[in-house]
């Protein structure tokens, strides 16, 4: 069957395997290094701004700047200029976990301002009230800012997750390996289309594994 | 003077100065406040009278610009940040949207306050259902609050900010979202409070019905100062100041009604010998037959469109809109009785203009 219909997948079946696991372990990885990353540079977002928790101007705004700035460098630019980078940080420039570089540089800015507006959706009555029964900060934000915001901050998760699969497959263009490699290298250059056609069937599987996970998560955490 | 006999509560000369748009705002200006141990005490005000931003200083939840907060013989101010958090911890706050943590349950709402004390789970849970218990609500302690009405909201957020055994409860607005039934419901449950376990109560609210049903004092505040305070019964049977008589009015429905009729096109065009008329009299005046004195004594017709009374402790206030008829001269021989007889006359409108005349103010 598959033969029939991906002959030159068939004909590379351990090599498209191979990069399918390519493709999570670059998400995973990026997934977890830019959550926490971004989780941090998001509190520390609400807490800085006016009338945050713990105020503070200089911190908020310096922050904010750096987040809008790595925002708006095209991903396909930051691979390039990344590179000296990450050779810097990892000593190679190929291969998945070079790509891992750019892509949690790439996607933490992203995720940052998803948990900002995830955790402003929370009305700051309530944090007042918390301060009001004496919390402290480190209080408000785990017991109140991260709990009360987790159904919000599991959806932005989503969303980033998603965004991300597709950054690993640009990451591709740079021989990071994965589907976007594959695609790439072998399905457009060598005019396999059965192969592009079959990392990107695997790829909206992906997607809907993590939207259809994320959905379920979100509403279970609704109430804790 | 006896450490008992210092009051709780002592703001000393409080401002508080926003800086909005280059502006200055005096939203609390160089207020001087004295709650005693025990006291229900309400604070009363228009929106925007800076009441809020007063009562936050309290908690220090709103810093002073100027002036000292004295809580529980403590100099707040002067406090580091774990001694300010502790302190704030004897200072329980309700809020008018309850502020409830919906992310959990009606227990783990009461629970959270403990969550930073070092007691054991069994202790915490044990103490939050004696709380929820005290307001009436054990059999909702798994419901989560979007489960609840307004009023038992507020009862979850009254019992949470029991949890640390505080002195001091600070109320703002907590039940102008409530129906009239369930305002009163949270009022006598705050009132229980405050007999059973010596709580004091600080009180906001911008009707005058809630001072009147449970506060001993009230301080009625006007851009950032306190302009009247005393004893309940005092304050709003003699008000002093016209705001405070506005919230005596508006009680009794008398702004409703006087809108109402001012606006009403049929009585705009009265005949000559109509006056509409708008009467408040106090104390020994309800006990006087006025109206049928009028028709006895003057031959006028009076047709009562409005009437009601309001008592503030043995105090009444009664207030008349009428239509008075008869003769000019013996029209104005009726409205000089009733000023004699202490009766405060407006003329609402004339037949000419719907303007306003004071034809002679004497309340006594
Ligand atoms: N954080 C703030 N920054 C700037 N101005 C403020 C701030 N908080 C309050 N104010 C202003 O201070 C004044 C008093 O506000 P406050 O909230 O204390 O009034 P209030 O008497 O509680 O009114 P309401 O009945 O509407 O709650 C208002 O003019 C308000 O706009
Ligand atoms: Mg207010």
């Amino acid at each position: 069957m598959l033969k029939q219909i991906f002959p030159n997948v068939a004909h590379i079946w351990p090599q498209f395997v191979q990069s399918i696991w390519e493709t999570i372990y670059m998400t995973v990885w990026s997934s977890v290094i830019a959550g926490v990353l971004g989780l941090g540079i998001g509190i520390v977002l609400v807490i800085t701004q006016e009338g945050g928790i713990a105020e503070d101007a200089y911190v908020y705004s310096l922050t904010d700047k750096v987040v809008n700035l790595l925002r708006s460098i095209p991903f396909i630019i930051l691979l390039a200029v990344m590179f000296p980078i990450t050779n810097f940080i990892v000593h190679t420039t190929v291969g998945t976990t070079a790509a891992l570089v750019p892509l949690v540089v790439g996607i933490f800015p992203f995720y940052a301002r998803q948990v900002q507006n995830a955790l402003l959706e929370i009305d700051p009555q309530v944090i007042e009230a918390a301060r009001s029964m004496g919390s402290g900060n480190l209080e408000i934000i785990f017991r109140i800012y991260l709990r009360e915001g987790l159904p919000d901050l599991i959806r932005a998760s989503i969303v980033t997750v998603i965004s991300l699969i597709g950054l690993t497959t640009m990451a591709g263009a740079i021989g990071s390996g994965g589907l976007g490699d594959v695609a790439i290298s072998i399905g457009y250059a060598r005019y396999q289309n059965d192969v592009t056609i079959a990392a990107m069937l695997v790829i909206l599987i992906m997607v809907f594994i993590v939207q259809f996970a994320g959905d379920w998560l979100a509403k279970k955490t609704v109430h804790l | 003077m006896a450490d008992s006999e210092k009051p709780i509560i002592d703001l000393q000369d409080v401002s508080v100065t926003f800086q909005s748009s280059g502006k200055q705002l005096h939203a609390v200006n160089k207020v001087n406040l004295q709650i005693n141990k025990g006291d229900v005490y309400g604070i009363i005000g228009y929106s925007g009278a800076g009441k809020s931003t007063l009562v936050r200083t309290i908690n220090l939840l709103q810093k002073p610009t100027s002036g000292n907060v004295i809580v529980g013989n403590q100099e707040l101010l002067k406090l580091s940040n774990p001694e300010l958090r502790q302190a704030r911890k004897k200072i329980g706050m309700i809020f008018q949207h309850f502020n409830l943590l919906n992310s959990r349950t009606v227990l783990g709402n009461v629970e959270y306050p403990l969550l930073s004390q070092r007691i054991s789970k069994a202790d915490r849970v044990a103490k939050a259902k004696k709380l929820l218990d005290l307001v009436g609500l054990s059999e909702f302690e798994r419901a989560y609050p979007e489960q609840l009405s307004g009023g038992q909201k507020q009862r979850v957020a009254i019992a949470r900010s029991l949890a640390n055994d505080p002195d001091i409860l600070v109320s703002d607005e907590a039940t102008s979202a409530l129906d009239p039934k369930t305002t009163d419901d949270i009022l006598k449950l705050l009132k229980r409070l405050n007999e059973k376990l010596g709580l004091t109560v600080v009180l906001i609210t911008h009707e005058m019905q809630v001072i009147k049903s449970i506060c001993q004092h009230v301080a009625v505040m006007d851009d950032g100062k306190i302009i009247e305070r005393g004893d309940v019964a005092k304050v709003f049977s003699d008000p002093q100041q016209a705001l405070t008589q506005n919230f005596v009015d508006s009680s009794a429905n008398v702004t409703e009604a006087l809108a109402q009729i001012k606006a009403d096109q049929s009585l705009q065009a009265l005949s000559a010998n109509e006056r509409l008329l708008f009467l408040k009299f106090r104390g020994q005046a309800t006990k006087e037959s006025l109206i049928s004195d009028l028709t006895e004594l003057y031959k006028l017709k009076a047709n009562i469109l409005f009437a009601n009374i309001e008592r503030i402790s043995s105090t009444s206030i009664g207030y008349l809109i009428i239509i008075l008829s008869g003769q000019s001269k013996q029209l104005a021989d009726g409205i000089n009785f009733l000023n004699q007889h202490g009766v405060n006359v407006k003329l609402l409108a004339t037949e000419k203009k719907g303007e306003q005349t004071n034809v002679k103010t004497n309340i006594s």
